[in-house]
């Protein structure tokens, strides 16, 4: 069991006060697996993968990972969480604008301690940026930025990634595409995938579909 | 307002004075008074000569005074003026720059298009102003009087007079063809009703000869001038308005001066006819009338140019023209200056002063 | 439809009133440096030009003698005479009280139109100003002090300069005792045509033009140049803030724009809008600004004046007084600046497309090519300076190197930064470190114009510092060494002197006459001093910057002059030259000496010499030699038993001890002025460091979500922007002593004629750099609580959130 989520609870404070996003949600997620996360906006989605990648802390319930509870760390060892046991590729913003993709796809390596050059030209070859690496986030398209957040990702080699909309803002054939690089290569490369969508197209081409309502798995 | 203001306004306070030149009438009340000291004209004074050419520092106020009808070769007629006056602020003189005696000199020239006027100021004391009487010399910076008599004659005989200006300057040697003229009862002027005086005396008969340098020529003219030598202590009244004043050269020899002070009243008037041979007769007062007969406007004044003399008792009847009735002497106290011709009566040409507009 | 606008666009100021609070404070730091200088300047010139025109007429051409002080009255009348329309003045200094006056004796009759320029108040009675005991028309501050002491009348004059009187010259030819001397003659500007030639009717006297403009102004201009450069440098840096500002503002309300338009609001009536709200914006700046501005300069000016009174001798009045003039001004640049830094910003608005998506742009974009370009313009500005400095002569030349130094080290300072970030972050292979790196270039685009405010700061701090440093230690040595002898007396008159000639030596080591003549060398008007040559005061003491071996003996022996380093420089002249001096006597150039604070040319030859050659000299000031302990009890007694004056006794001590005094004044205004500037660019890069922090999130999201805490990356922040500051610092210094070597070896020299010895002060430097620290964490601090206590949620919105 690579990520097990135990009766987590989480709710904000807003301004029509408290908001109950998550109640009391249980899930596994194997080694390798792939697992779409769906659900009506709104539903918890986006929260539920912050919580699973240590980038928010629920508040009640356990999230382990290789036996250890995220849920109880400090922000210490979230952000640890986060270096070596994670990678995230987001909707939008996932590149480091002041560094070029050459240095962005291997900044969460040598973060994690994982630099592997080898691998690293292999991803980069088959995302086929190989033409865009000594560019800078702003002279990419939105596609390509997210080819190069992929990069960045599977370059860590994490055994967990984390996709929240991953494809979001591009269109739908660039979107297919994308999505198509990134199963198969999280697949070659060993880890799991947990990505939140909206589109049931999408989360049809994953292992596994996972329906958020009223806070809860259905 | 600067330093100039306080000259103007000094010299409002003190060339007023100066330049009531046919009178220094007082009001009525302060009569007979002599302020600060100065010493006043009396009855019988009688005036010797050459000191009495010289200045009187004694006195508030003096003057010499030349007044020229000239003629150039061509025909065309011009009037020259050269005025020097004394006013002092202190009755005495001291030597260096705390002399009280103040010194004004005015020249113009007047011809039908033109009337150029210089001033100069001084103070006694340092050389750079004043008057000896024997030999007679009277100077104000390069400005001069000059007697150039030979002994034995009266200083003011034969004189040279000289002037410059920013635009003009003359040189002209006058010679006296006739005796001075002791003006009023032996030189002691009454000037009012109230019996304010001056002592005065005139020299009218001058032949004049010399060049003017105008318009960057230099021009020969000859002609007739007279001088007038006028000192007084008392202040003008407060109600005066202003003057007239006339010295007539008529084509027979004859000389006329005739002024009327204007007050609040009926003014003030005096006369006296001079024969060819220069004897004086004082005409009593009141027989005397002047009526303007053309006004003109000059600068933002309207000024009565032309007049009409009346001496019934001489039957004398005249209408004098002005040469240019622009004749306007911009001066620190500025008032009317310049050359007339009269016919009627009599004929011949003389000057005109007016002042109080 | 324009009003609901306007209160949706002003809504924006209701949220962010840190942000308001800057953009009015910014604004108007920027016109309270710049007005309150400029207040300082104009209070100052005001009173310089009062006693230039006032006292000196000096538009107008004037008479002088050639030798001696005075012209004889004679040769006045000779020139009135003669058709010159030129008017006398007698002049001196003259006691009343305890008060010292310039008395200045004119001539009202024939004084020329041009040569007044003074309120006489209502006098209209000019026999009370012509008459005994007479007028003295003063300032209201002379009046205060003259009241009771005179028999004079007194009349106030609002021109009147302080400590000047004028008065009419017949008094004050009895009142200085200058009986038919006259001090000069005012040539009136109109003139007859074909006068005598000046030179057959008075060769003893000289035509000085007008235009000559008085030695205490052109002295000050340096003082008053330095700060109104302070001044405009504080302005241009509060400018920065203005444009960060701004842009911020706008770049804020992008979305409100587009709202605004889709719903019909023509473009012209949002630009109108928002060119209102500026404008009203500047005003409100620019009011609170001129009125900091006074507070500023009214506490300063006592300063200034003490200054300029102790170094120059130029009289201003201490108070300040309102001049319209600086609200127009002040108002007018806080307007116009507000204008020229938002410009940019409205320019953007108006090219908008109405439809296009928010961009997520910065609105800061690194511009390489703009980085490029500013490095070579700035480096063209370095090399012109060079050249203008090896080349050039002339006082604007020396500005123009200072200016062409300035601007373009300020250019350079960003690309020479970025080019060192670059060579960092390339060499540098830790992950975190790298992205440091290149984070930080890329902030730069953002903070170059704080940055290169700062540096010009700093670089102004360092420079000043060192200029006003070495002079006052160059000059207080130089003091040591001239003012050697331990008493300075004054008799009152030739009597007094003989008896002082005789008291004197039987009380003390030395007695050193210290007699000077005026005269004309080398078509100057200078002051020939005679020196003891045998005596050790100047044998051991007097600062000599060359020389022959035997100089003294020469001077000694009266076959050699020195001449002042001023003088020497002017006139290009050498050691061994030979220098004709009044009077036709002929004597070679044996030696150079220092002089500072002096304008003029100055000759020294041997006492016995001068006394032979110009034997009326006055022979009144003597320097006494004792044994400095004795110095008190002489200077006691020389007024107690021997009866001196006290005011013509001064002890070398309390000599030295005000030119001290002056230099501790120039300390207070130029380390306030420093502070002041310093502390606009400090702000320039608070409110800089504000504005980035508002786009920083998107920029440090990524990094935070692969496991980089909020608290490393707030650390890294103050690191990054210490960094910098250390950066511009370091790169200050060069640039400071650069300005220090311009302001002392150029500018100084075309300015007096003397080059000072630049000393360097490291200590200063540290002080300078502690202080710039902790402006420097001032700057970032806010900006820096910002984003340490920033919820994840926030962090977490710039990933799904459209901006």
């Amino acid at each position: 069991m690579l990520l097990s989520l135990r009766n987590v609870s989480k709710s904000y404070t807003t301004a029509e006060g408290r908001l109950e996003i998550l109640k009391g949600i249980d899930f596994d997620l194997d080694a390798g697996e792939s697992v779409a996360l769906t659900g009506e906006s709104g539903s918890g989605k986006s929260t539920l993968l912050h919580l699973a990648g240590g980038l928010d802390h629920p508040d009640t319930g356990q999230i382990l990972s290789a036996g250890r509870d995220i849920a109880a760390l400090d922000d210490r060892g979230r952000a640890e969480y986060r270096r070596e046991a994670v990678g995230l590729v987001f909707q939008q913003f996932n590149l480091i604008p002041s560094l070029d993709v050459a240095a962005n796809i291997s900044f969460h390596a040598k973060l994690a301690g994982r630099h592997d050059r080898e691998w690293e030209r292999e991803l980069v070859g088959r995302l086929g940026i190989e033409a865009l690496l000594s560019r800078y986030p702003e002279q990419l398209s939105g596609g390509q930025q997210q080819r190069v957040a992929i990069g960045r990702t599977l370059a860590a080699r994490p055994p967990l990634v984390l996709a929240d909309e991953p494809t979001g803002n591009l269109d739908e054939s660039t979107g297919d595409a994308v999505i198509g690089i990134m199963l198969s290569l999280t697949k070659s490369a060993g880890a799991a995938l947990l990505m939140v969508t909206h589109s049931s197209r999408l989360a049809q081409r994953l292992d596994r579909k996972v329906h958020l309502s009223g806070g809860k798995i259905v | 307002m600067n330093v100039r203001y306080i000259v103007a306004s000094l010299l409002t306070a003190t060339l007023v004075l100066v330049l009531s030149k046919a009178a220094i009438p007082q009001g009525f009340a302060g009569l007979g008074s002599t302020a600060d000291g100065f010493a006043i004209p009396h009855p019988g004074g009688r005036l010797e000569f050459p000191a009495d050419h010289g200045p009187h520092p004694d006195f508030r106020i003096e003057w010499w005074y030349v007044t020229a009808n000239l003629r150039a070769e061509d025909g065309t007629a011009l009037g020259v003026q050269w005025t020097l006056f004394r006013s002092a602020l202190a009755p005495k003189t001291k030597s260096g720059w705390s002399d009280p005696q103040i010194w004004i000199g005015h020249a113009a020239i007047t011809t039908k298009e033109k009337h150029v006027v210089a001033e100069r100021l001084a103070r006694g004391g340092v050389g750079q102003a004043g008057v000896g009487a024997e030999p007679f010399f009277a100077w104000i910076d390069d400005w001069e009087m000059k007697g150039l008599s030979n002994s034995g004659a009266d200083q003011l005989d034969k004189v040279s007079l000289h002037a410059t200006g920013k635009d003009f300057s003359y040189t002209l040697e006058l010679s006296a063809n006739g005796p001075l003229v002791l003006q009023g009862d032996q030189g002691y002027s009454v000037k009012s009703a109230a019996g304010q005086a001056s002592y005065y005396y005139s020299q009218p008969f001058y032949e004049v000869s010399g060049s003017v340098d105008i318009d960057a020529k230099t021009v020969r003219v000859r002609g007739k001038a007279w001088l007038d030598r006028e000192w007084s202590s008392q202040p003008l009244a407060k109600d005066q308005i202003g003057w007239e004043w006339f010295s007539l050269h008529l084509n027979s020899g004859e000389k006329v001066m005739a002024f009327r002070l204007s007050d609040a009243r009926s003014g003030y008037t005096s006369a006296n006819w001079i024969s060819q041979q220069g004897k004086p007769t004082p005409l009593p007062a009141g027989s005397l009338e002047i009526i303007p007969v053309r006004i003109a406007r000059v600068g933002d004044k309207d000024i009565p140019v032309a007049w009409r003399i009346r001496i019934p008792a001489r039957g004398f009847d005249v209408t004098t023209r002005p040469l240019n009735d622009q004749a306007w002497m911009a001066t620190t106290t500025p008032y009317w200056e310049g050359p007339v011709t009269f016919e009627g009566s009599a004929e011949g040409q003389g000057y005109l002063e007016m002042t109080g507009y | 439809m324009l009003w609901t606008a306007a209160t949706a666009l002003l809504a924006h100021w209701r949220h962010r009133p840190l942000q308001l609070a800057t953009l009015v404070l910014g604004l108007s730091l920027a016109t309270a440096l710049w007005s309150g200088v400029q207040a300082i300047n104009a209070e100052a010139r005001a009173s310089y030009a009062r006693a230039a025109s006032v006292l000196d007429q000096k538009e107008l051409t004037q008479l002088v003698p050639r030798r001696g002080d005075s012209i004889p009255q004679s040769t006045y009348v000779q020139l009135r005479r003669a058709g010159w329309n030129v008017s006398p003045v007698i002049e001196g200094d003259h006691r009343v009280g305890n008060t010292r006056v310039r008395l200045i004796g004119i001539d009202p009759l024939t004084m020329p139109a041009k040569a007044g320029g003074f309120e006489t108040g209502r006098t209209s009675d000019l026999t009370a100003f012509m008459s005994q005991p007479g007028v003295l028309i003063v300032s209201q501050g002379t009046a205060l002090k003259l009241k009771g002491h005179t028999q004079m009348q007194l009349r106030i004059s609002p021109d009147m300069p302080d400590g000047a009187a004028f008065t009419d010259i017949g008094i004050a030819e009895s009142t200085l005792k200058r009986r038919g001397q006259l001090s000069r003659l005012l040539v009136a500007l109109e003139q007859r045509p074909d006068l005598p030639s000046l030179g057959t009717l008075a060769p003893e006297i000289a035509m000085k033009e007008p235009g000559d403009r008085p030695d205490v102004a052109q002295l000050t201009d340096s003082f008053h140049l330095n700060l109104t450069a302070f001044g405009f440098l504080a302005f241009v840096v509060g400018l920065f803030i203005v444009y960060a500002t701004v842009g911020l503002a706008f770049e804020q309300r992008r979305a409100t724009f587009r709202t605004l338009r889709s719903l019909g609001l023509p473009l012209s009536s949002l630009t109108l809008l928002l060119v209102t709200e500026l404008l009203v914006l500047a005003f409100v700046a620019g009011v609170v600004g001129v009125g900091i501005g006074y507070i500023v300069a009214s506490l300063l000016l006592p300063g200034v004046a003490a200054t300029l009174q102790g170094l120059y001798g130029a009289s201003v009045p201490p108070a300040l007084s309102i001049r319209l003039s600086w609200w127009a001004t002040g108002l007018a640049m806080a307007i116009a600046g507000t204008i020229l830094s938002s410009a940019e910003s409205l320019w953007r608005v108006r090219s908008m497309p109405l439809l296009t998506a928010a961009q997520p742009r910065a609105w800061v974009r690194a511009t390489a090519v703009g980085i490029r370009l500013q490095l070579a313009a700035g480096l063209l500005l370095l090399m012109m300076s060079g050249a203008l400095a090896t080349f050039g002569h002339g006082l604007m030349v020396g500005f123009a190197v200072l200016g062409c130094l300035l601007l373009g080290a300020a250019l350079m300072l960003p690309g020479v930064l970025s080019a060192c970030l670059a060579v960092l972050q390339k060499r540098s292979s830790r992950a975190l470190v790298t992205w440091f790196w290149a984070d930080t270039r890329q902030q730069l685009p953002g903070l170059s114009l704080a940055l290169m405010a700062l540096l010009l700061a700093l670089a102004a701090n360092v420079g000043v510092g060192t200029m006003v440093s070495s002079f006052r230690l160059t000059f207080i040595g130089w003091l040591d060494q001239r003012l050697a002898a331990e008493l300075y007396v004054t008799a009152r008159d030739e009597r007094e002197a003989s008896r002082l000639r005789a008291w004197l030596p039987a009380r003390s080591t030395s007695v050193v006459p210290i007699w000077s003549v005026e005269g004309e060398v080398l078509g100057d008007r200078l002051e020939i001093f005679g020196a003891a040559a045998d005596d050790p005061t100047y044998r051991d003491n007097w600062p000599l910057l060359s020389g022959t071996v035997d100089v003294w003996d020469r001077i000694a022996a009266g076959q050699g002059a020195l001449i002042n380093e001023q003088f020497w420089r002017r006139k290009g002249l050498g050691i061994g030259n030979r220098l004709v001096l009044p009077g036709g006597w002929e004597v070679p150039i044996v030696g150079v000496y220092s002089d500072y604070g002096n304008p003029k040319g100055q000759v020294i030859v041997g006492i016995d010499a001068l006394a032979a050659h110009y034997p009326d000299v006055s022979k009144l000031r003597y320097g006494v030699r004792v044994p400095p302990a004795d110095a008190p009890e002489l200077k006691e007694r020389l007024t107690s038993e021997f009866g001196l004056a006290a005011e013509n006794v001064i002890d070398q001590t309390s000599l030295k001890r005000q030119s001290r005094a002056v230099f501790d004044r120039t300390f207070v205004v130029t380390g306030a002025l420093n502070a002041f500037t310093l502390g606009v660019a400090g702000f320039a890069m608070f409110s800089s460091l504000l504005t980035l922090s508002g786009v920083r999130l998107p920029q440090l999201a990524p990094v935070w979500a692969m496991g980089i805490r909020r608290r490393d990356l707030a650390l890294l922040e103050v690191l990054r922007t210490l960094a910098l500051w250390l950066a511009t610092f370091i790169a200050a210094l060069p640039v400071g002593l650069a300005l220090a070597w311009v302001l002392l070896s150029i500018v100084n020299v075309e300015a007096f004629g003397w080059r000072l010895p630049m000393r360097i002060f490291p200590m200063d430097w540290l002080i300078l750099g502690m202080v710039a620290l902790a402006a420097a964490i001032v700057s970032i601090f806010v900006p820096l609580r910002r984003l340490a206590t920033i919820a994840p949620s926030d962090l977490l919105r710039v990933f799904a959130n459209e901006r």
